[in-house]
């Protein structure tokens, strides 16, 4: 579900009927992706106050509700000196870089480097020609696995790893999945982005009587299409088979995850895991 | 005034405390988990509601629904959040009443300029140098986004951040949540330096 960030804005501001405050209300308390949204609108009022960009009847909100506040005022203070030091970092690297380019001719160093005149043309021509090696490595990835997109072709990688020795990964943060899992929210799945290892490994426990050796993977967050896999390999259990899956805990944000294997047979069943990521 | 309304002649024993988690999942663990969770969802809403004192108001909450357990773990069904909804509302409405008289007195003083108070120079000056430190703890990519993110400011700012998602290869949304969790363990790194400190 989306929400308008205006209507989160005035929401914040106390400018929004009592029905639809109430409504919101409850979101904040039963809709973990409400939260996530409301937290970004408040930083997103915060730093328009400090631009000093409010309208007038959003400032009288923003010091009836955030200005009253110890709390809030405390987190404005916090905003404003990250704000500073940003600025500050930014135009000291702006000044480095100019600085680098007064030093440093380009293009003279590059004349002298590929017509042998300089000391460094061998290892700048051995550097180039493994970029050359490495980009063309790329490309031809990209171009065997179709419409993947690099980070779905990183996890393809990560994933031919043979994951048979489940002690080798006894580190790991498990997250353990049963299809159809239960669609009361307390027995939900969750997943803790602070706590969690990098990456995690997830185990899918396929249908009983499954023999698929390999199957594909889709990957939904919160209802939009995120990560495919195809041919990702099957494990023998003591109870039947399970997909075994590492993924890199970058590639997960906080909401609710859903995952769709089918077993590459052509009579073969589709099986749903869903989890949820959190803070 | 704040505690003039919240509930008398009932304390939270570690007895009724336990009976909440129960209540709140079979698995203790879990059911610490929800029930800070919970708590800090409650801490949010009175902080929206405008509440001076929200830990307050969100402790009075759970400790009039924990009263309530040996009845609701019999007879409620559903999700507990709905009833820690109910109650927090009506916590609300009780604690609303004496503030009435502060909210008159702010009117009062509305037309001057309000300004963020800062602390001390002494102690502003302290939390700049723990914040420095903190964005030296964060990765070099984390630390280079969210210093570009903040690096302009004004009318410029929405059209340099989603040049900033575009190169990073992520909606605009994606990088907004980014930067409010490197910001939220920015802050946390500063209060935990001034704490130990």
């Amino acid at each position: 579900m989306n929400w308008e960030s205006s209507k989160l804005k005035q929401y914040l501001l106390g400018n929004i009927s009592e029905e639809e405050r109430a409504e919101l209300d409850l979101q904040l308390l039963t809709n973990r992706e409400f939260v996530t949204a409301i937290e970004v609108a408040e930083d997103e009022l915060v730093d328009d106050y400090l631009d000093e960009s409010l309208t007038p009847d959003e400032m009288v909100g923003f010091k009836r509700l955030f200005l009253n506040s110890p709390h809030r005022v405390e987190e404005i203070e916090f905003s404003r000196q990250l704000k500073q030091q940003a600025k500050h970092a930014a135009s000291e690297s702006t000044v480095d870089q100019l600085k680098k380019n007064e030093e440093i001719n380009f293009l003279d160093r590059l004349k002298n480097i590929f017509f042998l005149r300089s000391a460094y043309t061998v290892p700048t021509l051995a550097v180039f020609l493994l970029i050359l090696l490495g980009v063309s490595y790329l490309v031809w990835q990209i171009r065997k696995s179709g419409n993947k997109n690099l980070a779905d072709i990183e996890v393809a990688q990560i994933n031919q790893k043979d994951l048979s020795d489940l002690n080798q990964y006894a580190a790991l943060t498990r997250l353990t999945l049963l299809s159809g899992a239960a669609r009361e929210s307390s027995d939900l799945k969750t997943l803790s982005l602070k706590t969690a290892s990098d990456p995690i490994l997830i185990r899918l426990a396929l249908a009983q009587g499954s023999t698929s050796e390999t199957v594909r993977i889709k990957f939904d967050y919160n209802d939009q299409p995120f990560l495919s896999l195809e041919n990702i390999k099957t494990y023998v259990t003591q109870t039947g088979r399970e997909v075994r899956l590492l993924i890199p805990l970058a590639r997960l944000g906080v909401g609710r995850y859903k995952i769709k294997i089918t077993g590459n047979e052509s009579n073969s069943t589709e099986a749903d895991y869903i989890f949820v990521v959190v803070l | 005034m704040i505690i003039s309304f919240m509930r008398k002649g009932w304390s939270l024993t570690q007895e009724s405390f336990d009976l909440l988690l129960e209540w709140l999942s079979p698995d203790r663990e879990k059911a610490g988990e929800i029930y800070e969770e919970i708590r800090n969802r409650l801490v949010k809403l009175f902080l929206i509601r405008g509440c001076p004192h929200p830990e307050i108001l969100a402790d009075e909450t759970i400790n009039r629904v924990t009263s309530k357990v040996p009845n609701l773990i019999r007879e409620y069904q559903g999700n507990p959040a709905y009833y820690f909804f109910n109650i927090a509302g009506k916590v609300y409405l009780e604690s609303i009443s004496p503030r009435k008289n502060n909210e008159e007195q702010l009117d009062l003083i509305s037309h001057k300029k309000v300004s963020v108070v800062s602390s001390e120079p002494a102690h502003t000056d302290i939390k700049l140098e723990y914040l420095k430190g903190c964005l030296q703890k964060l990765s070099a990519e984390d630390r280079e986004l969210i210093t570009q993110y903040f690096a302009i400011d004004k009318s410029e700012k929405f059209e340099h951040r989603r040049a900033l998602s575009e190169k990073n290869n992520i909606s605009l949304n994606t990088l907004r949540i980014k930067v409010m969790r490197l910001k939220r363990k920015l802050h946390e790194c500063v209060l935990k330096k001034l704490k130990d400190k």
